[in-house]
């Protein structure tokens, strides 16, 4: 925790500030003096250090660590997500069965970064 | 997947899309109107086949292509900016579902256009989905109805009785199994499973 704190260049007032939580207590979790904060206060913590909230709850114990295949799945997700909701871009399929795999996931998010790529340089 | 070199949409997708917009006919147009506006473009010939079609979209500046899919995938349309591909499943399960498929795919296409001339004609995702699979089914029956029409006007030359009507009926039959492939494809292809899309 100190040290990202450090990289962010922050001190444990300007912490306590955005984060609303205080300083004493950000500086006993650094030292290892307290229990792990509660997620919430996580939260508020890796908005101020520009980390995934996610890390921190793996740090202090809340969560296992994701295998790689489940970080790539995530990460899938997440750029599906990303891609439909675009509103520029549209998009239909005609499907068999009832729902997409992560196959059709991964197809869709590819031509999305296709599109995008060829938008791009279009635009160039 | 290939890279794929694609021209912005022409004039005449956005033509045809702005032809069903105007002359004061109620919004949104049925699928019937929308796929005799297709037909009306697409290169005379009979039966009606995907190279047609494909050509009609490459002249709409839309990249076809036709490749392995994931599984459940039959096609893929998508739309950014001005540029519209189709991909069709090179693995489909009943023949002329690559047909169907990628008229289904052309729909949702100028369902893009109409979009972004502020004239959607479906409210929802599944209503989209459900007037393009009309779409296709019409497209596919409404291209035979000249072949009809002119098998039909040939039919009323013949002198012997019998045999005009034996024409008919032999013309009715046809007919009927046009029109029952194109209309009851989308449960022949999915049997057993359902057809739901996204």
């Amino acid at each position: 925790m100190r040290q990202l704190r450090k990289q962010r260049g922050l001190t444990l007032k300007q912490v306590e500030q955005g984060a609303a939580v205080s300083n004493a207590y950000i500086s006993q979790i650094e030292r290892g003096l307290r229990r792990p904060p509660h997620p919430e206060i996580l939260k508020r913590l890796a908005k101020m250090y520009e980390v995934p909230h996610r890390e921190l709850l793996v740090a202090a114990g809340y969560l296992e660590e994701e295998s790689q295949a489940q970080v790539e799945r995530r990460k899938l997700e997440e750029s599906f997500q990303h891609a439909v909701s675009d509103p520029k871009f549209r998009h239909g399929t005609r499907l068999k069965g009832t729902r997409l795999s992560l196959e059709a996931k991964r197809f869709i998010v590819e031509m999305y970064q296709q599109m995008t790529r060829h938008d791009l340089q279009g635009e160039n | 997947m290939d890279p794929v070199s694609v021209e912005p949409q022409s004039d005449a997708l956005v033509t045809f899309c702005k032809d069903l917009t105007s002359g004061g006919a109620p919004w949104p147009p049925t699928e019937e109107m929308i796929a005799r506006g297709l037909i009306a473009r697409l290169p005379t010939g009979y039966p009606l086949t995907l190279d047609a079609v494909r050509q009609l979209c490459t002249g709409w500046g839309i990249a076809v292509m036709i490749q392995s899919m994931p599984q459940e995938l039959r096609g893929f349309a998508c739309s950014l900016n001005g540029h519209h591909w189709i991909t069709i499943s090179k693995h489909q399960t009943h023949p002329g579902a690559d047909l169907h498929t990628l008229l289904h795919e052309l729909r949702e296409i100028v369902e893009h256009v109409f979009q972004e001339l502020g004239l959607p004609t479906a409210a929802s995702r599944d209503e989209l989905e459900a007037r393009a699979e009309l779409f296709a089914s019409m497209v596919r029956v409404g291209a035979y109805f000249p072949f009809f029409s002119s098998m039909l006007d040939d039919a009323e030359k013949i002198q012997s009785k019998f045999w005009r009507y034996g024409a008919y009926a032999l013309i009715g039959v046809i007919g009927f199994f046009v029109s029952a492939d194109a209309m009851l494809l989308p449960r022949f292809e999915d049997f057993p499973s359902r057809n739901l899309r996204t």
